[in-house]
């Protein structure tokens, strides 16, 4: 009878699961226009709805029935890149005034844009930015209602996570590190596929897509038109509608523009900080090779990526001996899953810190474990490929120096071991030294910071003694609020809209749980030992704020500049364990636990994607 | 069984560091035993006030002081305008003529970039006069490239810290290993060290008694 109750529930939980993603779909996209406006449906000719137009100085007035309009078509007709002003005044969903602003450009590359509106609207105002008001847009009015395949993506994926999270569970045999791997594969994907092909809306990005794309060619670099429009910053169009989406994708995926019009030689040599780029050269190549569109291999540059950043994330859960759902809490960040999903090096430093943070934490907690072959090589080369992108981490190589005599052969290779970590620290710091040496001929360090220059820094460092030492204490003791634990170190995603402070908060009190009651550590870990990894990472924390000074700070400036909060990630999961105890203790049955933990991650990221990502891009 | 283990450990290791060592000669020892191959950015030159407008050929000749010419190139930074059609075209001159073309798409650049043009080394390159010659085509009306370079800190920035647009420097370098090649093997050997404190060398001993 049991059995036959539990037969029945797993049938309408997938009968549910496969409907969702129909339903979220279209009560996300089309319901508002069906249901409460399906008179004002179709496609309109603004210009002819207009019932007065006044032509001024300042602009050009469209007035409108107060019509609903869900987006506006835009179509340009000037062959320049042109800026217009749009003042869209109207009514809110509560016949309230709501009056917005948006900017829009013509963009060479593309000759119409749709843009997302939502609201009854009473006039429009068109501003041309230079004031000639030449060869002007037109402006349709774009009611329909179609499928949107990247909602129902986006919940297909939601789907599978909560399928394969509530049918182990109902087995009661839900593993974290499976569970980790399903959800985060789920979420990257959507990320992924939903994000513009257009390297723009993640700093750097086009800097990072353009290094991976060139290690994706063995000695000759090639680039097409849709090459360059990708990587065009600052990007005139902003693609927050499925149609700009996809006139974008057409126009990038279209063979006239893919065909590689100029080549550079560039040999075959690697340099160290280009080899992190590697996962997403391996998917540029791939999709070359087998001839994808443009914008299939742009996605398959990030898959391929994303998936290396998965797997040694995955690696770290499943291997960590103790304090595994803090792990995955720390794997899952919103953050750090969006950095993994775009072309950056950062979500590869975040996975290998925490798997050689994993590495080091299971020799502490366990006494029995040895320092192995096969330990040593994965704890360091996890540390230096981190390195070859931010060697600020190099000190965490240091480590192991706490290691006790009985993890070792004998006494004297242990202390040579411990001896030679210091060797590899120092030429892991050699990398931070070489672009300071080469910025001493090249005379400036980061042109992104301003007048920047590491020798006029150093000299000014040795000049006034007191109040450097002054700074890096104030910026040390405030890093802990604006920067470590901060709402976008778990939430936030940079130049775009960041998630609300409730996620953040749910993310945190997760955090700060299992900190003092995830640990559950059999025996105490030695105060001498906690103390040093202390020590170590607030040098890490002086080196991120150091190497930034260097080469970010304009000379003279008494704060520094160009710290960014997800420097700070990797270190999550050590500064835990400093505060690692075991007197408190969760008193739940293991697969509920990992249930609930998992979920409030599972909820945060998938808010993130649908919130920051899908919204934003892709109405 | 045990002992077998420790000993391709320690076979595997020996291989590792005689290829790293092979690396680090090949990297890092080869250029230091040649004086000429010491890789010397040479002096800068500037053309100042350069805006690349349509056609126009700026011209800047050098006398060369390294032996082995390898490349010659030239440091942008777009700033502001970050998409410009066209084209640059640089060329190589000696004595004799044209001795090398290239020709870049303008946005192939990317922002705070060095073109490089990769010669055959130019052997007897020492004390000899070259020119390199730069020209912009298929510019819109009212673009420049706005090329400005960061080579040389006093000229990129003027007395009041403002920058110097519009300029471009060529430098022109001999044969020479990448600074960063060498810290390969150097990093390798470093990690290597730890590896070999790993082995249990008993055992190894006791297999062989």
């Amino acid at each position: 009878m049991r059995e036959y109750k539990k037969k029945k529930i797993k049938i309408i939980a997938l009968a549910a699961l496969l409907l969702f993603p129909f339903v979220m779909t279209y009560l996300s996209t089309n319901f508002e226009l069906d249901f409460f406006h399906g008179q004002d449906k179709g496609v309109h000719v603004i210009e002819s709805k207009a019932t007065e137009k006044i032509e001024s100085n300042s602009a050009i007035i469209y007035d409108l029935d107060n019509i609903y309009v869900d987006k506006i078509r835009i179509v340009f007709n000037s062959e320049n890149e042109e800026s217009y002003l749009l003042k869209i005044d109207g009514y809110n969903d509560f016949d309230y005034n709501d009056y917005t602003e948006r900017s829009v450009s013509s963009n060479s590359f593309i000759s119409e844009e749709t843009i997302n509106i939502g609201k009854v609207v009473k006039r429009i105002e068109l501003v041309d930015e230079d004031g000639d008001y030449n060869d002007l847009p037109e402006l349709y009015i774009y009611n329909v209602s179609d499928f949107n395949l990247y909602y129902f993506f986006f919940f297909s994926m939601l789907s599978i996570s909560v399928g394969y999270l509530g049918y182990n569970w109902l087995e009661k045999r839900l593993k974290l590190e499976n569970a980790f791997l399903v959800v985060y594969i789920c979420v990257t994907l959507t990320m992924i596929v939903s994000y513009p092909k257009i390297a723009h809306w993640t700093p750097d990005s086009e800097i990072h897509f353009q290094y991976a794309w060139r290690q994706s060619f063995l000695k000759t670099e090639q680039y097409s038109y849709s090459y360059y429009e990708n990587i065009r910053v600052p990007y005139p169009t902003i693609p927050d509608t499925k149609e700009t989406q996809k006139i974008l994708d057409m126009e990038l995926d279209n063979p006239s523009n893919t065909e590689y019009y100029s080549s550079v030689y560039k040999g075959i040599f690697t340099r160290y900080n280009y080899i992190d780029y590697y996962p997403a050269s391996i998917g540029l190549f791939l999709g070359r090779t087998l001839r994808l569109p443009f914008t299939f291999t742009y996605m398959l540059g990030k898959i391929t990526s994303a998936l290396a950043i998965g797997l040694i994330s995955y690696a770290a859960v499943k291997i960590a001996k103790k304090g595994k759902a803090l792990v995955m809490t720390i794997a899952l960040i919103p953050t750090s899953v969006f950095l993994a999903a775009q072309y950056s090096l950062d979500g590869l430093v975040n996975s290998c810190l925490l798997l050689a943070s994993v590495l080091y934490i299971n020799q502490m907690i366990d006494r029995r474990d040895k320092v192995t072959f096969g330990w040593t090589i994965a704890y360091l080369s996890m540390i230096t490929i981190a390195c070859l992108a931010k060697p600020v981490y190099a000190p965490l190589v240091l480590l192991p120096v706490v290691f006790k005599a009985d993890k070792f052969v004998g006494i004297r290779q242990k202390n040579i071991y411990k001896l030679s970590l210091f060797f590899v620290f120092f030429t892991l710091m050699f990398i931070l030294i070489i672009p300071v040496l080469n910025s001493v001929s090249a005379g400036v360090s980061d042109l992104r910071g301003g007048y920047t220059s590491a020798i006029g820094q150093l000299a000014s460092l040795l000049t006034h003694p007191f109040y450097f030492v002054k700074m890096y204490v104030w910026t040390y003791i405030s890093s802990f609020g604006d920067y470590i634990f901060a709402h976008d170190a778990f939430v936030g995603a940079y130049y775009q809209e960041s998630l609300s402070g409730t996620f953040y908060l749910l993310l945190l009190i997760q955090y700060v749980i299992l900190t003092f009651a995830g640990w559950e550590l059999s025996e105490k870990i030695k105060n001498s030992s906690k103390l040093f990894l202390g020590l170590l990472i607030s040098v890490v924390i002086m080196f991120i704020f150091g190497s930034m000074h260097l080469s970010f700070t304009p000379v003279g400036m008494d704060v520094i500049n160009g710290v960014q909060i997800r420097y700070f990630t990797p270190l999550f999961l050590l500064i835990s364990f400093v505060f690692a105890g075991n007197k408190v203790k969760l008193n739940f049955h293991r697969n509920n636990m990992n249930l609930v933990l998992i979920s409030i991650s599972t909820i945060a990221v998938f808010a993130f994607s649908y919130f920051v990502v899908l919204s934003t891009f892709c109405n | 069984m045990r002992a077998n283990i420790e000993k391709y450990k320690l076979i595997f290791l020996i291989l590792m560091t005689v290829l790293c060592a092979i690396g680090y000669l090949f990297f890092a020892v080869r250029p230091l035993h040649t004086d000429d191959l010491k890789g010397i950015a040479s002096s800068t030159g500037h053309v100042e006030n350069l805006i690349l407008v349509d056609d126009v050929v700026y011209s800047q000749e050098f006398v060369c002081q390294v032996d082995n010419m390898s490349e010659v190139s030239v440091l942008f930074i777009r700033e502001n305008q970050n998409y410009v059609s066209g084209s640059v075209s640089l060329r190589l001159y000696d004595e004799y003529g044209l001795i090398h073309e290239q020709n870049y798409e303008a946005n192939i650049i990317p922002n705070m970039n060095r073109v490089t043009n990769f010669l055959d080394p130019i052997s007897d390159s020492k004390g000899k006069k070259y020119l390199v010659e730069i020209q912009a085509s298929n510019i819109g009306d009212n673009d420049s490239l706005g090329i400005v370079v960061f080579d040389d800190e006093e000229y990129f920035f003027s007395e009041n810290g403002e920058r110097n647009e519009n300029a471009f420097t060529i430098t022109y370098e001999g044969v020479k290993n990448d600074v960063t090649s060498f810290w390969y093997p150097t990093v390798a050997i470093a990690i290597m060290i730890p590896l070999y404190m790993t082995i249990d060398y008993s055992k190894i001993k006791r297999k062989k008694r």
